[in-house]
């Protein structure tokens, strides 16, 4: 994953973007991209049941996750809708196929449980 | 130093007005808006030539909504101002006029809030050019889910506690002729509707619908031009509005941020969190309630649930907590929304709130939060 880092104060930031730090306001080459690393801390989870858009169809799972790197993101997660992983679980980033309008396979990033949850007997 | 609005001359509440808020109809928005406006004026017997300026709230109504409504009270030639500022455009509308009276260019502005959903388009936040993962897919109610999963595991309430929010909000609002939302639902009728994202289902979300609230506002030199004196009137003694900072948890901002806002508005007006006697907080979505309630520190930390669950927050409880119905039980027609908080307000400060009405109420804040993401909040006094 990459994201950007501001020099002048620090700020680490998800999405790049090099319109101004956020923080301190600061524009131009002070503004870098970094890689950030694609693991993290699940913070809370849902399950999307209602959702006007076709292209994305419910239910889905959507997760915030705090990234080992400092920023906080939203995405999907690789998660079935009816059990949903516990929060303060390790998560990592996956690039997930997905069958795109065309039929062919585009993949997604979204996030996994970093280990797979042993089976309960 | 910056001014406040306390330490200008004082600025009153004097009329307010609202037509119901309800499921989008064929009514002109025209008609919602007069209907309001007229109640306020007549509420607070000022004729409309009395008016210095006007200030028009709304945010899906394409531009200028204002004078096609307002030449229908006389076409006197007063300044009319459009404000936009999503959830909160109302808020910041009634903020200009109290402003604009405060340090005496007008003695009397008048401030009207008129939506209809007829053009929900899309976030600026998806225009920005930067695209985000998955921002198609977080919605509004998405984002207050995920706070409400993180509020449920931070404090160890249950999404029961959560959904009771609208169980309060929607009892409230039954009492309301002018709620969208007027039958009050049990808790199992609220936990068994139709699942929107999380554990929310549909009662515990706001309706979006439209409406029209009014004010009219004024200062001592106003009422005395009009030949009214200060019996019915309510004082605005705080005026606070902030934005988005960067915050530890981004995720956590409306709270983080009405903190900061609601904070500075119980400071300036000089009084405590523990002191105030009925709110109306925005609660969009069932958990916002309870963390604008903790972070504006009415109770501490995990603690706004349970004292909800005890009726704490009812009328007649130790605050009453948007006895209008809040935005989940009286609706949200966005333009409108901030400024019906001050019609609610202003109603239980004067004693007229009827069968809402909490006992000896005489400190009321409003409080509300825009996409964008901005935030207001005023303190209506008693005099
Ligand atoms: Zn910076």
């Amino acid at each position: 994953m990459r994201g950007m880092r501001c020099d002048a104060c620090g700020y680490v930031f998800f999405p790049p973007q090099n319109l101004g730090c956020e923080q301190c306001g600061t524009t131009g080459s002070a503004l870098r991209p970094c890689q950030l690393v694609g693991s993290g801390t699940l913070m809370a989870r849902v399950t999307v049941h209602l959702h006007a858009k076709p292209e994305r169809p419910a239910p889905f799972v959507i997760g915030t996750v705090r990234l080992d790197d400092g920023p906080v993101v939203r995405m999907l997660l690789d998660a079935p809708p009816d059990t949903l992983p516990p929060i303060g679980s390790p998560m990592v980033a996956v690039l997930s196929p997905v069958a795109s309008e065309e039929g062919s396979r585009v993949h997604d990033l979204r996030f996994s449980l970093a280990q797979p949850a042993p089976l309960q007997e | 130093m910056p001014v406040t609005l306390g330490s200008l001359r004082p600025v009153y509440v004097v009329g307010v007005g609202l037509h119901p808020y309800q499921p989008l109809s064929e009514t002109p928005y025209v008609q919602l808006g007069l209907s309001a406006a007229r109640d306020a004026l007549t509420d607070a017997r000022v004729p409309w030539e009395f008016v210095d300026s006007a200030y028009v709230a709304k945010a899906l109504l394409p531009m200028a909504v204002g004078r096609p409504m307002l030449r229908h009270l006389g076409a006197t030639g007063l300044p009319i101002t459009h404000v936009e500022n999503a959830s909160a455009s109302g808020s910041a509308a009634f903020r200009q006029a109290c402003m604009e009276v405060a340090c005496a260019m007008s003695d009397i502005s008048f401030v009207i809030g008129v939506d209809k959903p007829t053009a929900l388009g899309s976030r600026a936040e998806m225009l920005t050019g930067i695209p985000n993962l998955a921002d198609d897919a977080i919605v509004p109610f998405t984002h207050f889910a995920l706070l409400a999963d993180a509020y449920a595991q931070r404090t160890g309430c249950s999404f029961e506690d959560i959904a009771r929010v609208a169980g309060k909000n929607l009892r409230n609002a039954s009492l309301n002729p002018f709620a969208q939302r007027r039958q009050a639902k049990t808790l199992d009728e609220i936990l068994g509707g139709k699942k929107v994202s999380g554990q929310f289902t549909t009662l515990q979300c706001t309706p979006v619908g439209e409406g029209a609230a009014a004010v009219v506002v004024a200062s001592e030199e106003g009422l005395r031009r009009a030949g009214l004196g200060l019996e019915r009137a309510v004082r605005i003694t705080a005026s606070a509005a902030r934005s988005q900072r960067v915050y530890t948890d981004p995720t956590r901002y409306d709270e983080m941020l009405t903190k900061e806002t609601v904070e500075a508005a119980l400071a300036q007006a000089g009084v405590s969190a523990g002191g105030l006697d009925v709110i109306e907080l925005h609660d969009a979505f069932t958990v916002e309630e309870l963390e604008y309630l903790e972070a504006i520190g009415v109770c501490g930390h995990g603690q706004a649930a349970g004292l909800l669950k005890e009726g704490a927050f009812d009328i007649g409880g130790r605050c009453a907590v948007s006895p209008s119905g809040g935005l989940i039980g009286m609706g949200h027609p966005i333009g409108p929304t901030g400024i019906g908080q001050i019609v609610e307000i202003t109603r239980q400060l004067r004693g007229e709130a009827g069968v809402r009405q909490h006992p000896d109420a005489q400190i009321g804040p409003a409080h509300m939060v825009g996409l964008g993401a901005v935030c207001f909040a005023h303190v209506l006094q008693s005099l």
